[in-house]
């Protein structure tokens, strides 16, 4: 039984109420007696346990409001976990209710799923990737918040909001894309004078905090207007149509600028484009192929220019759209469509990584990018007819060759990165950052030399021997090559940079055959 | 576990078990602005160590042992508190606490059964001053009471509430040899 004394200063210590000379002879008790010990765990247990039921809408209503909510800084979720966190919302939810079913969860207000650049002002910025009620600044970049709720909020820095809870937003300053499903009908961004009701579907709003000026595009279904506070609905605007209002008169709009509203699809590709700097700034990186169309269409440039290989010449191939909306991409679908490149050069090691979408494994072996001949020290990437990935360097006596992992799929964006290291004797390919090809080799060739190499169609020797074609079928969006082994993390960080959308899963599925020998 | 079943199954572990991890901390960390801070690491880290985890039964223990470490580092990054307790003796709470995730469990299951037994005024009094964002000194001031005469009532009620969680806890879940409690 615990005196009534200790149970006094365990809770003077806890609530900062204690004397210096009480807290020696608590910690000396602390020290001897495990049921104090355990008795300051069981307070901590209920006030744990207060403040959670505190965070959670209940019966109750507060006296007053709280001045700001503390954000609990609830998980460090990246960017991809995020997706899973939305998709999860309404299932915490369920698990706890507000009820004692278990140990509570916090609700989400909304939560930061992408971004692009995104940098917030101190103290006016989310708890990681979690928004609760209260005043945002974003200085710059792009960022997209999913409520709990359902809606989204594609938000284009520098811009300042305020957030009331999942239905209730104010913007104070910038422009904002609001998407909004059934589940969120009535979700709401206020403005100085009007406040703006999705009815469903799809606007965009930007905000003068200099003027008062709101203008507000509806791209899709209908909002209502209201002015600031009040519920009569002032207008009701349409698809297509758009309103201008300053000091509560409206005006026509200006025309549209759809870029000056970001969707939730352009993030993926907004965040792209500023790795660019990051990219050609590694000192290891040979060569860059954003496959960008330049007025000269055939031609794939390299943007990395500090290490002599030259840009690549496209025979075929044609200009498609890449992993986002804006971003360009080779289609590879004729057995005579190939780009080809000339990596000059001897290396002692090489990384190769490819973005890629294979809309079929149309025979033994369909080519990403090979040399363009059988020799040592060549290269050689490609992927088997159930798109297991095979290659490495070329010459040297193999101890061991296996697949590890899951194909690639088809129909998926998907990272593929080749890694060959002479020293360390092993190729390694890796697809969405997992290990799925491995060989070991017993002694080294000299040197990696690729030399003249083509994508999406090798020029093989074998065609003269009646072999079949190794063409590819499909698409090419980015090809980067390294003069060194990236690491497994190197690998699936560039991964995780360049993934193609928010749902984009790293996730291949099995062969649904047993794996094939090498 | 690095996959999407890995993500979510992370997800509901920590949801699950997010009270008390947190209530781990709370033991031996009194600022909740602290607690908070090293909750995120421990989070972090977790969840980069989720891969070794093979027994998920295990998990709110094993995150237990994170969070001492989690402590600990905190604790000697930050500029010392003279009320700070040593450094073992916090290492010996927090471990023995891990031993008794269970139990720790099923008293904060019961808490809102027992917060609702509470008279009206106590409970509205209760989640006023655990409502974040609310200080002792605004509440007792709205009151009319002195902020000494609030904690006193408040160090009440946390002990009513601690032996009515207790009572419901043994009730329900029976005689536990984990437990740690004594009494």
């Amino acid at each position: 039984m615990i005196d009534d004394d200790n149970l006094r200063l365990l809770d003077e210590w806890r609530h900062g109420r204690i004397s210096e000379s009480d807290f020696a002879i608590l910690q000396q008790r602390l020290n001897e007696s495990a049921e104090l010990r355990a008795e300051l765990r069981a307070l901590a247990d209920v006030e744990e346990g207060l403040s959670s039921l505190a965070l959670q809408p209940i019966a109750i209503e507060p006296l007053q409001q709280p001045k700001r909510l503390v954000a609990r800084q609830w998980l460090p979720w990246t960017l991809a976990a995020a997706a899973a966190v939305m998709a999860l919302v309404g299932w915490l939810r369920n698990v706890d209710g507000g009820k004692s079913s278990g140990a509570p969860v916090a609700s989400v207000t909304a939560l930061l799923v992408d971004e692009a650049g995104a940098e917030f002002a101190q103290k006016r910025q989310p708890g990681e990737v979690r928004f609760d009620p209260g005043s945002y600044e974003l200085r710059s970049g792009t960022v997209q918040l999913r409520y709990a709720n359902g809606a989204d909020l594609v938000i284009q820095g520098p811009a300042r909001f305020d957030i009331r809870d999942e239905f209730h937003t104010q913007l104070l300053s910038g422009r904002v894309r609001a998407i909004v499903p059934p589940t969120a009908h009535g979700f709401t961004v206020e403005t100085r004078d009007v406040t703006y009701e999705d009815m469903g579907t799809e606007f965009g709003l930007s905000m003068d905090a200099t003027t008062g000026e709101s203008t507000m595009h509806v791209f899709d279904g209908q909002v209502n207007l209201h002015r600031a506070g009040a519920k009569e609905i002032l207008q009701s605007v349409h698809e297509g149509d758009a309103v201008r209002c300053l000091d509560g008169k409206f005006a026509a709009a200006p025309e549209l600028d759809l870029d000056q509203f970001p969707s939730p699809g352009d993030i993926g590709f907004l965040r792209w484009n500023a790795l660019r700097s990051e990219m050609l700034a590694e000192p290891h990186l040979i060569a860059w192929f954003p496959f960008v169309r330049e007025n000269n269409a055939s031609i794939l440039t390299n943007a990395q220019r500090a290490h002599g290989v030259p840009d690549g010449r496209i025979a075929g191939a044609q200009w498609a759209t890449g992993r986002w909306a804006g971003k360009q991409a080779l289609l590879f679908d004729r057995d005579t469509d190939f780009a080809e490149l000339e990596i000059p050069g001897e290396y002692q090691e090489l990384s190769i990584g490819v973005w890629l979408k294979v809309d079929r494994f149309d025979w033994e072996m369909n080519a990403i990018l090979n040399s363009n001949g059988s020799d040592s020290g060549d290269v050689h990437f490609q992927m088997t007819r159930h798109g297991l990935p095979r290659g490495g360097v070329l010459g040297p006596e193999k101890t061991s060759a296996s697949w590890v992992g899951n194909p690639i799929p088809a129909a998926k964006w998907v990272h593929v990165v080749s890694v060959m290291s002479l020293p360390k004797l092993q190729n390694v390919i890796y697809v969405n950052g997992e290990r799925v090809w491995e060989v070991d080799v017993k002694s080294p060739v000299p040197a990696i030399t690729p030399g003249f190499c083509r994508i999406g169609n090798w020029l093989q020797e074998g065609l003269k021997y009646g072999s079949s074609p190794r063409a590819m079928r499909g698409k090419i969006d980015e090809i980067a090559i390294w003069d060194r082994a990236l690491t497994q993390t190197e690998v699936r960080a560039l991964t995780e940079k360049g993934r193609p959308s928010l749902l984009w899963s790293r996730d291949n599925p099995p062969l649904r055959t047993p794996m094939p020998k090498p | 576990m690095e996959t999407t079943n890995g993500h979510e199954k992370f997800i509901e572990l920590l949801a699950r078990h997010e009270g008390v991890i947190r209530a781990s901390i709370r033991a031996v960390v009194r600022r909740p602005e602290d607690v908070d801070e090293i909750m995120q690491s421990v989070s972090l880290t977790a969840w980069r160590r989720f891969d070794s985890v093979t027994d998920v039964e295990g998990f709110a223990k094993w995150a237990c042992v994170i969070a001492r470490y989690e402590i600990l580092k905190f604790q000697r990054a930050k500029a010392r508190d003279r009320f700070e307790l040593d450094e073992a003796l916090m290492a010996k709470i927090v471990d023995e606490g891990a031993e008794e995730t269970k139990t720790r469990s099923s008293r904060m299951a019961h808490l809102q059964e027992c917060l609702n037994k509470l008279p009206e005024l106590r409970r509205l009094l209760v989640m006023q001053v655990y409502a974040p964002g609310c200080s002792m000194k605004d509440v007792a001031e709205r009151m009319g009471k002195s902020q000494d005469g609030l904690y006193q009532l408040l160090r009440r009620i946390r002990l009513e509430l601690k032996t009515c969680v207790e009572v419901q806890a043994s009730r329900t879940d029976g005689p536990d040899g984990n437990r740690g409690l004594a009494r």
